[in-house]
């Protein structure tokens, strides 16, 4: 018997996969030749072609790659200092009752507003620069990194907090301990879900307020009549944000083996 | 004096306080009133918003209005579309293997990211920005129900089975129902997505709605308005993400967590 | 207090003195546990026995110091109990492992939180690990072990600590029959090899029966000390032994009359 080199299951997913990516490409290269589509949409080739010359061809400051790396940038500051900040204040409240009660009125007016809706305020307060855009980006990740570690704050097993009294734990080793090792899960929830939301801010705050960077190229499409800057700027984005995503996932999986969430 | 008692006193006394000292703070002149508009500012600018349309346009009621349809209608039909999207792809493995690598493309793009597209189909008009809601809505919709139904107990299904039910009619009778919870959670994260979508696409590019009115107070500098406007933005986000909330604990049973 | 009885108290690893205990729900007091008065002595296997729920439980948190007393004393080893005190270790229900930390951290935890050295603590925690037969799995974490394997660690954690009174709480109550049987055998044997003090709980009569130098059967809520057996059989017992067979029918009849009173009032 022939020894097969895939499964059928494999098999299946690469056929139907391809299948359905050609179908797609199929029919954008048809409205693009056959409707008013083509008029503005560029045509999967000419999209393709853009993409590959904009990586030694600079549009506006940077090549795409410098767009990239400027959008990249932005969000890591942002990113990590809202990451940073978060927990912070989310282990506060969410160990400390009397915290709670005094922060909770005040983060609960903020935590509804949408970290883009702070670009008009935050270009009345600081202008329009860099710091206005790390402070998009910082507003669009922290309320959700606090609630998620409020979350792993108080789901803490208080029958393991017990377990470790009988043991023989003392006061202040419960916290390094205990609290916060099983807190770890729901602050990297928190990790995932923030990046997602930082990377939509500085993608506003560029279409708003910048120069350069992948959001500007975006918008720029839009301004200038050439469309297909748009879609190269939507691919690197769509790109971009994909391999964050899964550096996240991995690490996560890493730190947490332990954990036995889905 | 009851732990809870006391401590929602303590609420209510911090948020007392916290208003009196930006009161005390902006009318002083510590800080800058045009930085920082005291509360009685607010009230008063809300108050007047509500019944003038001056500086752009529209008066407050109608701004919400606009802002409320465009967000329901993209997030509705985002759910329509998306929800039976997710459950054919997860029931039907042929349609999942098919559309798979093009929803993990489209997935990682912030629906933010569509807008100018979608304004040089559209233009600034309502439909570019139900179109963007509607990406925002779908693909959380999509993700949803999607799990939803791959997490239907086997268990379950070897039952229906074994009383001869077809394939289709367990999807209806059992993965479907059970994948109530979850499309649900789908529907709360569409939502958000969608509010949230709609203020981004609404700075960007609008005439009316709240982003158009905020960013309208911003370029001619009544931050006052501003301030206003990105309450009562976060006011109804909050009052969407009550109502979803209520009707799911009024109709899912077996419901969350 | 006359000197006879102080003398007596000193020499129990356990006195538990007219303990009751009360729980208030919503404004509603309910009585558990309702003078409770046991001596245990020092390396007994004492076994309470009881087919409710409710009090047993309870009872083994009290003296773990998880549960406060609301009348009577508790006295550990002679002296009047505060809550947590490192003579008394505990194996639970349901696991109890702190899923971030492997095997050996679970087992070592005790001692490395009240400072002692890595090369002795390592030490200790792997001659336990050897013990309950878990060599080779020290790198495992909790998620990654059977229901079986993790009860073992959790005993092996307990030991570890170097308690002199081992409380156990229904420990192999979520285990098949099979598991159980081998786990029953364990602890039999550990305790056979490291004499400890141990107060087991279970509402199964044959593991009962098994393990117990005495057994004290506790009525359902409010719970107090129905009836006293002690077990004079040789190690290891044999379940099929007239003696053993016999004392089994004796129980289960006296628990079914018990709860049967229960009802009738």
């Amino acid at each position: 018997m022939k020894q097969r080199l895939m499964s059928k299951n494999a098999r299946d997913t690469l056929v139907y996969g391809i299948l359905g990516i050609i179908s797609f490409l199929l029919v954008w290269q048809l409205a693009c030749l056959f409707t008013n589509f083509g008029r503005i949409f560029p045509t999967p080739g000419e999209s393709f072609r853009a993409l590959m010359l904009a990586f030694v061809e600079p549009i506006g400051k940077y090549t795409i790659v410098g767009h990239i790396a400027t959008s990249l940038r932005r969000v890591l500051i942002g990113y990590v200092l809202s990451s940073v900040c978060g927990i912070f204040l989310g282990l506060l409240m969410g160990y400390s009752e009397m915290a709670n009660a005094i922060l909770f009125p005040i983060f609960s007016i903020i935590r509804p507003i949408p970290g883009i809706a702070w670009i008009p305020l935050a270009i009345l307060w600081i202008g329009i620069g860099e710091s206005t855009i790390y402070f998009i980006i910082f507003m669009g990740g922290f309320s959700q990194m606090v609630m998620n570690t409020i979350d792993g704050a108080q789901q803490v097993n208080r029958e393991l907090v017990g377990v470790a009294k009988v043991l023989g734990i003392r006061r202040h080793q419960l916290f390094g301990r205990i609290l916060l090792p099983s807190a770890v899960p729901y602050i990297f929830t928190g990790l995932q879900t923030s990046l997602s939301t930082s990377w939509m801010a500085v993608l506003a705050a560029e279409m708003i307020t910048a120069t350069e960077g992948v959001g500007w190229l975006i918008l720029s499409g839009m301004q200038t009549g050439r469309v297909v800057n748009n879609v190269i700027g939507m691919l690197s984005i769509g790109g971009v944000g994909l391999i964050l995503a899964s550096l996240l996932r991995e690490a996560e999986r890493r730190l947490c083996i332990w954990s036995v969430r889905s | 004096m009851k732990k809870k008692t006391k401590y929602a006193l303590i609420s209510v006394a911090s948020l007392i306080v916290f208003i009196a000292v930006w009161q005390f703070l902006s009318t002083s002149g510590i800080l800058s009133a045009r930085k920082l508009p005291p509360p009685s500012k607010l009230f008063n600018t809300f108050i007047y918003k509500l019944q003038n349309k001056k500086p752009d346009g529209s008066m407050l009621g109608t701004h919400i209005w606009i802002s409320l349809q465009e967000a329901l209608y993209g997030f509705a039909l985002g759910m329509v579309i998306g929800v039976p999207l997710g459950i054919s792809m997860a029931w039907f493995d042929k349609f999942d293997k098919f559309f798979k690598p093009l929803f993990d493309i489209i997935k990682p793009i912030p629906p933010v990211g569509w807008v100018p597209i979608m304004i040089t189909f559209f233009g600034i008009g309502m439909m570019s920005k139900v179109s963007v809601i509607f990406i925002a809505s779908v693909i959380p919709a999509i993700i949803n129900s999607y799990s939803g139904i791959k997490q239907t107990k086997d268990v379950h299904l070897w039952v229906a089975q074994t009383f001869g039910a077809s394939r289709m009619k367990m999807l209806f009778t059992i993965a479907i129902p059970s994948a109530g919870p979850m499309i649900f959670t789908g529907a709360r994260v569409a939502l958000n997505g969608s509010w949230v979508s709609l203020v981004a696409a609404e700075l960007i590019a609008s005439t009316k709605g709240l982003g158009y009115m905020i960013q309208t107070a911003r370029l001619i500098g009544r931050i006052d308005i501003v301030f206003v406007g990105v309450l009562v933005i976060g006011l109804f986000g909050a009052m969407l993400m009550g109502l979803l909330t209520f009707i799911e604990k009024k109709f899912v049973k077996g419901g969350r967590r | 207090m006359v000197s006879a009885e102080l003398e007596k108290r000193e020499s129990h690893a356990i006195s538990i003195e007219h303990v009751s205990k009360s729980f208030e729900v919503d404004g509603e007091k309910s009585l558990i546990l309702d003078n409770i008065s046991i001596a245990i002595e020092k390396n007994e296997f004492l076994v309470l026995f009881g087919a409710g729920q409710c009090g047993k439980t309870t009872l083994l948190k009290m003296l773990a110091g998880l549960e406060s007393v609301t009348k009577g004393k508790i006295f550990i080893n002679g002296s009047l109990s505060h809550g947590f005190d490192p003579n008394v270790g505990m194996v639970y229900q349901t696991t109890a492992l702190f899923p971030w930390l492997t095997v050996m951290g679970n087992v070592e935890f005790g001692p490395k939180v009240r400072g002692v050295s890595k090369a002795e603590r390592r030490a200790k925690a792997q001659y336990y690990i050897d013990l309950v037969g878990l060599t080779g799995f020290e790198k495992h974490y909790p998620s990654q072990l059977s229901g079986g394997m993790c009860q073992r660690v959790g005993i092996a954690r307990a030991y570890c600590n170097d308690p002199s009174i081992i409380l156990m709480d229904e420990p192999f109550g979520h285990l098949d029959a099979q598991t159980r049987y081998m786990m029953e055998e364990e602890v039999e044997k550990i305790w056979d090899k490291e004499k400890r003090t141990i107060v087991f709980v279970t509402n199964n009569i044959e593991e009962a029966l098994y393990l117990a130098d005495r057994i004290i059967i506790l009525t359902e809520c409010p719970a107090t000390v129905a009836k006293e057996y002690v077990i004079d059989l040789p190690r290891p017992r044999s379940l099929v032994d007239e003696t053993f067979l016999r004392l089994r029918e004796e129980i289960s009849t006296l628990v079914e009359l018990r709860e049967g009173e229960v009802y009738e009032n």
